[in-house]
């Protein structure tokens, strides 16, 4: 380390007379990495070389680092009692000792110069004695009124020694002011990452209290500085957050390699949130080191999508951390179907422990809590991994299964078997027609049944480009389950009119609708989805672009039904002019009025609409993003 | 009602519910009983900041109690009340003496509001306008400056 070099050479020069090149050699120690005991070091040479000012603000930048250490008041009080302040070094020594730990080291000696300097002043200490034997409560800046007090009636020459002041106010050290450091702390806490490290150029004092302040480096998510992070910021980081730190997000950080990670695995933070995407630099194995070395307990935020982790990182992964809530693995090449196998191993086994323990309790408890899985655009999966996620994970509330060409609709199955709890399932491009024993097997409709009977709270599927989505398994789905709020089926060649009727009448909860690419779709199924949604409309974004028998009758329906509505895409729907005018003054009115804004509108492809409505769309709603290429 | 004394030696006398935003007066208050009629000295708190505290105090005399804090939760600067905002329209000593007495009162909420304040001082300014703001000294050497400004390169705008 560069700073220890300097100490030593400062030590050095200090010993060979020459104080101004020590601090000179400790100024840059601190640029570099400030500290109490530099401070400290630099305010001894500061007092040697008769720079008193210098040596009290180093003695103060010291309080401020470590106000619980003697160290700080210490070397104030010695500078103030060398000057003959010792009024100043009475007061520095009362804060002192009612603000160091019983254990301080150097407790004696800041008592021996307090005891000194206030013989000096001609103060007995008695009463100041007795209170510091009680346990200091942070705030009693007040004395009580005496009732009640020494039963002996203290003198009254002790009495009028006041107790110490609950802030402590040597010397400005915020630019003209004098903040606490509690206080400091706290107006940091409420500022970004980066207001922080702004801060850390304001002047030497500030950055040593900032940079020594390890919980104000907790939350580091540097995914918006992704392509400038490098390995020494990470490294810079770890060393102020220590091990404070909670969440590290280091999403695309491309920059990034082994000795990052190696940092964040240093810091022993033990992290409850850990995210490192889109880096194939650092091996599996130093990931899982990462998280699994202190953060097995703590962790509940995995993200390690894009990376290279191994089927065998997963196994130690998962065989540490048992509290994980969230595990996101979309496109790690390396995963294949025998990645949760350890884990299954694990899971039987703590089945069996409980069937066998002696007091066997009425409900088994799962060894995971996993909420939420995200193994997409993992071309080498199949319905083998998905069948072992299912028994693993029996919590899981979330799961994502997009562009799994291996996967089928027996994936499907195992989830409804085994996780009663789901609520959101994503499975767009999974296989929809396993074969059974040679016979047809499963469909769709078979599936979201078994689905729909098994999990009753589900709250959204997504399932597009599908051609087995049909209006019978979609009619499960809306009969048993309520809670409906997002039904996204994209390019869905086989829904009809019958379905929207019916998702209109069941689905009041519903607030996303995605049929866009249905051709069997018209004008009919829209408007009475629209006008079954009526009582409690919470719509409040619409798909349905694509379909060019949806036309201006949809949109008249829309100026009824559709004044909640945020987002709408209507591209390459058979729209012409008015219809849309009179929307989008409905919903500026509405949005005057309070009500949900239009946010995004797309009138793409629309070929009946003309570039001078479109205008007068966007100054109807100049907030909204409308798209219009004709 | 209750009296307190300031720094200055005036006298306020104030309602019970609002002395209570203050836990070290409540606890005071408590531990004295309520018997006694001696007025509470606050040697931390000068006249002119106690009258500013109490108008605080008394605005928010109706507020339902705060919620737990929520440990996970990431704090924000940004969740501040309008009538808040126009009450810390203040001088820069004045707003700081308001931070401190209610650190030194145990008022939660007006030290959060102080905070809150301060951190929307700082927020989206240049170093050099923070400096100035805040009377700030500039003790680095250009060199360390330039070492410094290099560490920091990563987060700022291009």
């Amino acid at each position: 380390m560069a700073a220890e070099r300097d100490i030593a050479a400062a030590t050095l020069a200090l010993e060979n007379g020459d104080g101004t090149r020590a601090a000179t050699l400790l100024t840059k120690a601190i640029a570099v990495a400030p500290s109490a005991a530099l401070f400290d070091l630099r305010a001894a040479v500061f007092a040697k070389l008769g720079n008193t000012d210098a040596a009290l603000r180093d003695a103060n930048s010291v309080v401020q680092l470590d106000p619980h250490s003697s160290v700080g008041y210490l070397r104030a009080a010695r500078i103030f009692r060398k000057k003959g302040l010792n009024d100043a070094a009475f007061k520095i020594c009362r804060i002192g000792v009612s603000k160091i730990r019983s254990n301080d080291p150097d407790r004696k000696a800041l008592e021996a110069v307090y005891l000194d300097v206030a013989g000096k002043l001609g103060i007995s200490l008695k009463r100041q004695k007795k209170e510091n034997a009680a346990p200091s409560g942070q705030k009693q800046p007040l004395s009580k009124p005496q009732n009640g007090g020494d039963p002996g009636g203290a003198p009254t020459e002790t009495e009028v020694i006041p107790l110490p002041p609950p802030l402590p106010t040597i010397i400005h050290n915020f630019g003209s002011h004098s903040i606490p450091f509690e206080i400091i702390q706290a107006i940091f806490e409420l500022l970004p990452l980066k207001e922080i490290t702004k801060c850390l150029r304001l002047s030497s004092s500030i950055r040593a209290m900032l940079s020594n302040n390890k919980f104000l480096w907790r939350d580091l998510d540097l995914s918006k500085y992704s392509h400038k992070v490098t390995d020494t910021t990470i490294t810079s980081l770890m060393l102020r957050g220590r091990d404070q730190i909670r969440t590290i997000v280091l999403k695309d950080c491309s920059k990034v390699t082994k000795a990052g990670i190696r940092a964040v695995s240093n810091s022993k933070s033990k992290l409850s949130c850990f995210e490192f995407t889109f880096n194939r630099k650092v091996a599996s194995e130093l990931l899982v080191a990462a998280v699994r070395a202190y953060s097995g307990e703590s962790i509940r935020r995995v993200n390690l999508s894009g990376t290279g982790i191994s089927d065998e990182g997963i196994g130690l992964l998962l065989d540490k951390c048992s509290g994980l809530e969230e595990l996101s693995l979309s496109e790690c090449p390396s995963l294949t179907d025998a990645s949760l196998n350890t884990t299954l191993r694990l899971v039987l086994s703590h089945k069996q422990q409980q069937l066998q323990s002696d007091e066997p309790t009425a409900v088994s408890i799962p060894l995971y809590s996993l909420k939420s899985l995200d193994v997409s655009n993992n071309p080498n999966l199949s319905d083998k991994l998905g069948g072992n996620v299912a028994r693993c994970f029996s919590s899981l509330t979330t799961i994502v299964l997009d562009k799994l060409p291996l996967m089928t609709n027996r994936t499907l199955e195992a989830l409804a078997l085994h996780c009663k709890q789901m609520e959101s399932v994503s499975a767009t491009g999974i296989t929809f027609n396993y074969i059974q024993g040679g016979e047809g097997g499963n469909t769709w409709n078979t599936s979201m049944l078994l689905m729909a009977k098994e999990c009753k709270n589900l709250k959204a599927i997504r399932i597009g480009s599908c051609k087995f989505v049909e209006d019978a398994g979609l009619d499960a789905l809306t009969a048993l389950c309520h809670n409906l709020e997002v039904l996204e089926f994209p390019k869905s060649a086989n829904i009809t009119d019958r379905s929207l009727a019916r998702i209109g009448t069941r689905c009041k909860l519903l607030t996303h609708l995605t049929v866009s690419m249905c051709p069997n779709l018209t004008d009919t199924g829209i408007i009475n989805f629209l006008q079954r949604q009526t009582e409690l409309n919470k719509l409040t974004n619409l798909d349905i672009s694509a379909n060019p028998r949806i036309t201006d009758k949809t949109m008249e329906a829309l100026c009824v039904y559709g004044k909640g509505l945020v987002e709408l895409n209507m591209s390459g729907c058979g729209l012409t002019g008015a219809s849309i005018l009179q929307f989008a003054k409905m919903k500026s009115e509405v949005g005057k009025a309070g009500g949900k804004k239009l946010a995004v509108w797309n009138l793409d492809r629309c070929s009946g609409v003309g570039n001078e409505t479109v205008v007068t769309v966007r100054g109807l709603l100049p907030r909204a993003r409308i798209t219009a290429n004709l | 009602m209750v009296k307190i004394t300031s720094s200055d030696n005036q006298e306020f006398t104030i309602s019970k519910e609002i002395a209570n935003q203050s836990v070290l007066i409540k606890n005071m208050l408590e531990d004295v009983g309520e018997s006694d009629d001696q007025p509470i000295p606050l040697p931390n708190v000068s006249g002119a900041i106690l009258q500013k505290v109490i108008e605080y105090a008394t605005m928010h005399k109706d507020d339902p109690p705060p919620a737990p804090e929520d440990e996970t939760k990431l704090k924000t600067s940004e969740d501040i009340e309008e009538r808040d905002k126009e009450f810390m329209q203040l001088d820069q000593g004045t707003m700081f003496e308001i931070i401190l007495a209610a650190n030194y009162l145990d008022m939660k909420n007006l030290l959060d509001l102080g905070c809150k304040t301060v951190a929307n001082m700082i927020k989206g300014k240049s170093v050099e306008e923070v400096r100035k703001l805040f009377n700030i000294v500039n003790d680095f050497t250009p060199e360390e400056e330039e070492q410094i400004r290099k560490e920091n390169e990563w987060c700022e705008d291009r």
